[in-house]
């Protein structure tokens, strides 16, 4: 028995560590399995992120061409926006303040007239007179008048009333060059467009073919000059071709010509006092030497060779103030024969003219819109033009009475008649009976 | 005669070169009682000849036009024509203000 027992105690652990060993074999045959599987299956994980480390490679190669490309673009853009934030700004300076501006004025008129003693009652296509004004910047102006207007034959004619240019020197002087309109007095320069006249023509001997010079080519000198806080001096200083003998003895042609005839320049403007309380008074003078050469008219009358020393004054007066516009004007001229009257195959012809006119708005009077809109006007003028000591046929005395009827500040209706007493007996006296309608723009 | 008219020309062109210098020392200031005085301005001075328009009538750079030639042709100093540029501007109404 102990012998058995001695026999299974020497087996045993043999047996044990037999089965240990086989049992360890077999752990070892499936270990080494496993590591191959988990290599293979490592080395596939390593192939797998060589080939993602290739790829992320390629990427990064990818990105930073594109990120230099991106550079490139964005330096562009940058430049781009540069450019456009420039432009933007010249653009919105430009929009706000260009150099040049310019603006459309003007003014036109309609109407009716019957004259008595004939039969020519007619209406009156009247005028369109475009002002056009180009300014550069605050110290040059453009201007220039066009007066446009069908005549008596049906034809549209186109004068040229003014074309200017006006350099801005200093706030007291502007140096004015080209055709402007004659300094001389206060009607021709500042009250002759429809819409600002309160009648509905020039006074006797302010319009064509009388006293006023109409207009001048040459230069002048003009501005306004504070003297207190209740005063302002103003003047007008003009050096041009001045006016030339017209067809008739008793006639001139005060238009400017673009031809002086005789080199000698007129010499002339005016200087003005003007008060706070709206009252001017204001003084003209002219200087000029005129001459015609001998020669045959076009339409075939003998034109003798003449040479004259024009001279002419006047003096003005305007009190405009709340409802009341008060004008007086007076213009002398004469023009003598150089070297006495045999010398220059002439007589002495000499011109005196006038008016005084009151227009008075009833907005002064009455509160009612419509009757505030009303204006009164008289006018009474007179012209005399002698030559030698002989009146001459357009001399006469002149009275208007009119109603003026205000639809804006610029646009108004004018209804009134006009007396014309003519100073030679020869000549009848004529009424007229007008309306006009006149808009200023 | 004519040497007369002549020397005054030329009297005229150095009185108004001297005035450019002037001026050149002078150039207008913001003011404040710009708009008062011109309102002032405008209504003394555009009265004289023919009634006065609204100031609606015209655009801020229409008026600068305008003015300029109402300062030409009635004598009107500089800067009173300044003062009413801006009074006129500021009371036309007009929508787009630079």
């Amino acid at each position: 028995m102990y012998g058995k027992l001695k026999k299974k105690i020497l087996y045993a652990p043999l047996f044990t560590s037999m089965v240990f060993l086989s049992a360890n074999v077999a752990l070892a045959q499936e270990t080494e399995v496993d590591f191959k599987s988990k290599i293979l299956e490592l080395e596939t994980r390593i192939s797998g992120l060589e080939q993602m480390k290739q790829e992320l490679q390629a990427l990064k190669e990818s990105l930073n061409k594109k990120e230099k490309k991106v550079a490139v673009k964005e330096a562009k853009l940058s430049k781009e926006i540069k450019s456009i934030k420039s432009l933007r700004k010249t653009m919105s300076v430009r929009e706000a303040k260009p150099d040049s501006t310019w603006h459309l004025a003007g003014y036109a008129d309609v109407g009716f007239e019957a004259v008595s003693g004939d039969n020519k009652d007619s209406f009156i296509s009247g005028k369109f007179n475009p002002v056009f004004h180009y300014q550069y910047k605050d110290w040059l102006i453009f201007e220039s008048e066009l007066e446009i207007k069908t005549g008596m034959d049906g034809a549209t004619t186109i004068d040229v009333e003014y074309s200017q240019l006006d350099f801005m020197l200093h706030d007291n002087v502007t140096l004015v060059v080209g055709k402007y309109l004659s300094p001389i007095g206060q009607f021709q320069e500042r009250l002759h467009p429809s819409w600002i006249n309160r009648s509905m023509n020039a006074p006797a001997g302010f319009g064509h073919g009388g006293v006023q010079p109409t207009s001048e080519v040459g230069a002048m000198l003009r501005g306004g000059v504070p003297v207190s806080d209740a005063l302002t001096f103003t003047y007008s200083v003009s050096l041009g071709n001045g006016p030339r003998f017209g067809h008739d003895e008793d006639e001139l042609e005060l238009e400017g010509t673009s031809v002086d005839n005789n080199s000698n320049k007129a010499l002339g403007g005016r200087v003005a006092l003007l008060h706070k309380s709206s009252l001017e008074v204001g003084f003209s003078y002219m200087d000029a030497g005129i001459s015609s050469e001998a020669g045959i008219l076009p339409d075939g009358d003998i034109e003798v060779a003449r040479e004259g020393d024009y001279r002419l004054w006047g003096a003005d007066l305007a009190y405009s103030k709340g409802p009341w516009d008060v004008r007086a004007e007076y213009l002398n001229a004469k023009n003598t024969p150089s070297g006495g009257v045999s010398a220059g195959g002439f007589e002495p012809v000499s011109w005196k003219t006038w008016y005084t006119q009151v227009a008075y708005r009833l907005s002064g009077i009455s509160d009612n819109p419509t009757v505030g809109k009303i204006e009164p006007v008289v006018r009474y003028g007179e012209f005399r033009v002698s030559v030698g000591d002989i009146l001459q046929l357009s001399a006469e005395k002149r009275w208007n009475i009119g109603v003026n009827y205000w639809l804006a500040p610029t646009i108004v209706v004018k209804t009134g008649l006009e007396r014309r007493n003519y100073l030679i007996a020869s000549r009848p006296d004529e009424t007229r009976y007008k309306i006009q309608m006149a808009y200023g723009f | 005669m004519k040497i007369v008219k002549y020397f005054m020309a030329a009297a005229l062109v150095t009185t108004v070169s001297a005035g450019m210098v002037a001026e050149a020392a002078d150039k207008a200031k913001k003011d404040p009682m710009q708009i008062v005085r011109g309102a002032k301005s405008w209504a003394q001075t555009c009265s004289r000849c023919h009634n006065m328009r609204s100031p609606k009538e015209l655009t801020d750079e229409e008026w600068e036009v305008s003015a300029t030639h109402m300062r030409v042709r009635a004598n009107i100093p500089g800067n009173v024509v300044r003062d009413i540029i801006v009074f006129l501007k500021a009371s036309n109404n007009e929508k787009v203000k630079k």
